[in-house]
């Protein structure tokens, strides 16, 4: 087994996600795509990138967007447009609400549909869905997640959470409204309908969304790597995701990636190098596992070139 | 005069149903109100983020509406009964008018 796969142990869960999380520019799909290649020689592996510039496509010399597409044995990937799912999930509330209330139509006041795609939560509402199926998915051993940008990613992270907490409140109204219901109905001797479609439908999303809590904080089922660079702002996004997956989620990256590190010369011909010393020496002493890729002179433009990078990987901090 | 008692006995009776049935209606009167204000609070909660009241996320809202589908009906007569109050006044007080 590969040191990389050895230092995202343990590695249960069926499918076990892994998290790829980082600034925009710092190396995401390249690190989703080197784990991936290492996690197939243990199983079916599905790469999926949210990332909106779909440099994966590039990457992998695919002409177009996909569902899934098998790249090479046990390595399957898909590019998804959060974006346009946005707007289907949008088209599909828009029909619903035309259909609930009619008289919207009648008032000319349809244009309020078409204004739902700017509602706050869909960006993030399309990718916790999608999170929620890729749990229950039977179909892959692993799920590597090139995830969108940061700021939709954690609030995603923090969804299951919020929604459980309002989830339990409208439950506790509505489990009132239904009692009430039974005994006005029993006492005055009509007919008692006990089941009630909110409700159920209440404890349906309370089910979905505990599940993916669950998962969410479980490191046997949910690995996160995080990637930076040595520079300020991707050190600064690395520190607020940890910060961030210890306060809202109870639970740390398994694995710190420092990708383009300049070699000495170069970091002393741009007068970068003491910056990147002392970022790199921050780096190190942040506590799990963690490594370091340099940085190469050609940046990665095919699968062939990330694979490369396996064999320059230094393991900074190991099991 | 076991007639006459008779009589007291089945007023007695029909005393204590009566007043049993007023304590029901009663009851039942208080029942309704609580159902009713915390339908209103339901809905309120479920409809508020689509126009604008951010009670909660409007993802859940949106995603509870179907199951909202007959409470929706009602809540859009009573909008078309409230033009005019007076009558859904006298509606609401029952009996015939």
């Amino acid at each position: 087994m590969s040191y990389l796969v050895e230092l995202l142990k343990p590695i249960e869960g069926n499918p076990h996600v892994i998290m790829v999380l980082g600034k925009g520019g710092v190396g995401k799909t390249s690190t989703s795509i080197l784990i991936s290649s290492e996690l197939r020689s243990l199983g079916k592996t599905l790469l999926v990138s949210f990332d909106p510039a779909k440099h994966i496509l590039k990457y992998l010399s695919i002409s177009k967007p996909a569902d899934v597409l098998e790249v090479s044995d046990n390595f399957f990937v898909s590019q998804l447009d959060i974006e346009v799912s946005a707007r289907e999930l949008t088209s599909r509330y828009s029909g619903l609400i035309s259909d609930l209330f009619p008289s919207l139509s009648v008032l000319n006041l349809e244009d309020i549909t078409k204004a739902l795609k700017y509602a706050p939560g869909v960006e993030e509402e399309v990718f916790l869905n999608w999170l929620s199926d890729a749990y229950e998915s039977k179909n892959f051993r692993f799920i590597v997640i090139d995830t969108p940008p940061t700021g939709i990613s954690l609030r995603t992270l923090t969804l299951p959470k919020l929604y459980l907490l309002w989830l339990e409140k409208l439950i506790n109204i509505r489990e009132r409204i239904v009692s009430l219901r039974y005994v006005i109905a029993k006492t005055l001797g009509s007919e008692v309908k006990v089941s009630d479609p909110a409700l159920t439908k209440l404890y349906k999303m309370r089910e979905r969304y505990s599940k993916v809590k669950e998962a969410l904080t479980n490191p046997s089922r949910t690995s996160f790597i995080v990637v930076t660079n040595p520079e300020p702002l991707p050190m600064y996004e690395l520190r607020e995701v940890i910060k961030f997956l210890d306060e809202e989620l109870s639970t740390s990256p398994k694995l710190l990636v420092m990708n383009k590190v300049l070699p000495k010369d170069i970091a002393i011909e741009l007068g970068a190098y003491e910056e990147q010393k002392a970022i790199i020496e921050e780096f190190m002493s942040l506590p799990g596992r963690s490594i370091m890729i340099p940085y190469v002179s050609n940046p990665p433009s095919k699968l062939e070139d990330i694979l490369r990078l396996r064999d320059v990987v230094s393991v900074v901090k190991g099991v | 005069m076991f007639k006459a008692f008779k009589k007291i006995l089945r007023e007695f009776v029909n005393f204590v149903k009566g007043v049993n049935q007023a304590i029901v209606e009663d009851s039942v009167s208080a029942l309704e109100l609580e159902h009713n204000e915390l339908e209103a609070a339901f809905l309120t909660i479920v409809l508020g983020p689509l126009v604008g009241v951010t009670t909660l996320s409007p993802v859940l809202s949106l995603e509870l509406l179907e199951a909202l589908r007959n409470e929706i009906k009602i809540l859009e007569s009573r909008a078309v009964r409230g033009e005019d109050v007076l009558a859904d006044l006298m509606a609401s007080l029952g009996g015939e008018w």
